[in-house]
């Protein structure tokens, strides 16, 4: 019961955000989002996009040769992009038609926003892997 | 079964099958012997021809495809690496159990060959899309250009130059070799192996030493560069493949195991981190990309284990389980122990990757991939299936640390000598 009356809250707070909007006055744009500023959505879009088909939901990569590890690339966003228009080995080349600039921003802020990978000594698991 | 293998279909026609046998010609009639054939073993000239090669070369590469048909064959590859401590390399399909996983001198799957002086391809199917860069499908063009470097020479030893007047063909691009040589690998290795020994000298000897130390050195940095690998994707959800082999092998390792399921849809993992070493431990790649070949291949090598009381591991694809799913059944009513852990990416994943593929190439929304291709709305409930079939299930496993337990469960049902289904929601590949 507790949770319903907190979703229906909720709700009504999101209705009333809504409203909000819906009575702004329209002669006053919002300024443009800066670029590759919503890592959330970003993760939306690496999903939607289908980056994870072989880069992993969490960018960790798996597939040998094709699907690396891209979660935290060290790379600066123009070098990515580059990459993701032209890419020169398998990887699919995505134009701007496909994936918009402001997307491919959004989604190098998600990748950028990933946590570092675990070291392997952190894992007793993979270790005991390394015994014979 | 003689090499060359392939698929064989004898028919015998109605009349034949219906047709009684008069009572009086019975006794005549006798089940001839069975002629045991000898596989094709290269020709001697071409033999030291190839010897003379692999003691020159510098940075040989043993490319392995279905090089090991018999345990004899793992041996054989053994010992020529190790006499000329050249590195064998294996493609991202692994037709077969060839070379020990965790040898010091088996490169890590997929390992370019570019930098060979002589590549020495030993029944590989698919040798030039390793000596050749290609336009990839994503994109338009049809560009091909040769990846080893000039006056790199390049040999084959392969059975299937024997089929190419069959109907059935898998027969690869024409390779450019310097020199062709159309026999059974497994067959021409003791002789290659004699020919290269009287060829060493010491001189050689002391580099090829060299060499070995230099191999192993990379070969340690790669398992490293794997385990790395496996723990970027460790606490992810759905589970990783990378950490569904470390889970399983964790459990297995101490066992007399078999890997009775193709690797590939799992990004290779077990044979990245695992230490295979017999050849019975792995069934190897269809040769295909057919779907349905998973599941009853996996139950026939599990059927094979049970006399010899193996533990059978099937990483079976859910895509690949649906085209004959009743096989379950077969393994419930026979009673063959197998260990089937789902890897449940909820989607004909190949396809999917494949849809995409050709949407960019044609600039148009890859969002839309997942028509047709993804097995969702209702998400199939593997479980519910097994018990449907008569076999125990287990799952479905979402979060990676339920993963080890739920595996726990299931070999304790395998000991038994019964059938077990897991189903875990996996990461694409």
């Amino acid at each position: 019961m507790v949770r319903r009356a907190r979703a229906l809250g909720l709700l009504i707070a999101i209705a009333a955000v809504c409203a909000g909007s819906a009575r702004a006055p329209a002669q006053a744009p919002a300024a443009p989002r800066p670029v590759g500023s919503d890592p959330a959505n970003g993760r939306l879009l690496f999903t939607r996009m289908t980056c994870h088909y072989c880069h992993g939901t969490e960018g960790q990569g798996s597939i040998v040769g094709v699907g690396p590890r891209v979660a935290r690339p060290a790379r600066s966003y123009e070098s990515f992009a580059r990459y993701v228009r032209r890419p020169s080995g398998r990887m699919t080349a995505f134009s701007e038609t496909i994936l918009p600039d402001a997307a491919l921003s959004d989604i190098y802020a998600f990748l950028r926003s990933l946590p570092a990978a675990r070291p392997v000594d952190e894992i007793p698991l993979l270790g005991r892997l390394r015994q014979r | 079964m003689t090499p060359p293998y392939g698929p064989v279909v004898v028919v015998a026609d109605a009349t034949l099958q219906e047709e009684g046998i008069p009572l009086a010609e019975r006794p005549r009639l006798r089940v001839p012997r069975l002629t045991r054939t000898s596989p094709p073993a290269a020709d001697a000239g071409a033999v030291a021809e190839l010897a003379q090669l692999l003691v020159a070369a510098e940075n040989p590469r043993l490319f392995a495809g279905r090089v090991a048909r018999t345990p004899r064959g793992l041996a054989l590859l053994v010992e020529l690496a190790e006499l000329l401590q050249a590195p064998v390399v294996e493609g991202r399909f692994v037709y077969r159990m060839n070379f020990p996983s965790r040898h010091p001198l088996k490169m890590a799957i997929g390992t370019s060959l570019a930098d060979a002086d002589l590549v020495l391809s030993l029944e590989h199917p698919e040798l030039f899309h390793y000596t050749h860069a290609m336009t990839p499908p994503n994109r338009f063009g049809m560009r091909v250009q040769r990846l080893l470097e000039p006056g790199a020479k390049v040999v084959t030893i392969s059975s299937a130059e024997l089929l190419t007047k069959s109907n059935y063909q898998d027969a690869g691009r024409y390779i450019e070799a310097d020199l062709a040589i159309p026999a059974d690998a497994e067959a021409t290795l003791p002789a290659l192996i004699e020919a290269c020994r009287r060829l060493i000298t010491p001189a050689r000897r002391r580099f090829f030493e060299q060499r070995g130390r230099r191999v192993a050195e990379m070969t340690a940095s790669q398992y490293e560069q794997n385990l790395a690998q496996a723990a970027s994707g460790w606490d992810a959800r759905p589970v990783s493949t990378g950490r569904l082999a470390a889970e399983l092998w964790d459990q297995i390792r101490h066992e007399d195991w078999s890997l009775v399921s193709d690797a590939n849809f799992v990004s290779n993992w077990p044979l990245r981190l695992w230490d295979f070493t017999r050849h019975h431990q792995y069934i190897g790649w269809s040769g295909a990309y057919g779907i349905g070949y998973g599941a009853p291949a996996a139950v026939g090598a599990a059927l094979a284990n049970r006399r010899h009381g193996r533990l059978s591991v099937n990483i079976q694809c859910d895509g690949d389980l649906h085209y004959a799913p009743a096989v379950l059944w077969t393994a419930a009513h026979h009673r063959i122990p197998l260990l089937t852990v789902m890897h449940n990416n909820r989607a004909y994943h190949q396809e999917r990757m494949f849809v995409t593929d050709m949407a960019a190439r044609a600039n148009r929304d890859v969002s839309r991939s997942g028509i047709g291709n993804d097995l969702a709305d209702p998400f199939i409930d593997h479980v519910s299936l097994a018990r449907a079939y008569g076999i125990a299930g287990i799952g479905p496993v979402e979060h990676p640390a339920d993963l080890a337990p739920a595996l726990r469960r299931a070999l304790d049902i395998v000991r038994r000598g019964e059938p077990v289904l897991v189903d875990v929601i996996t990461q694409g590949r």
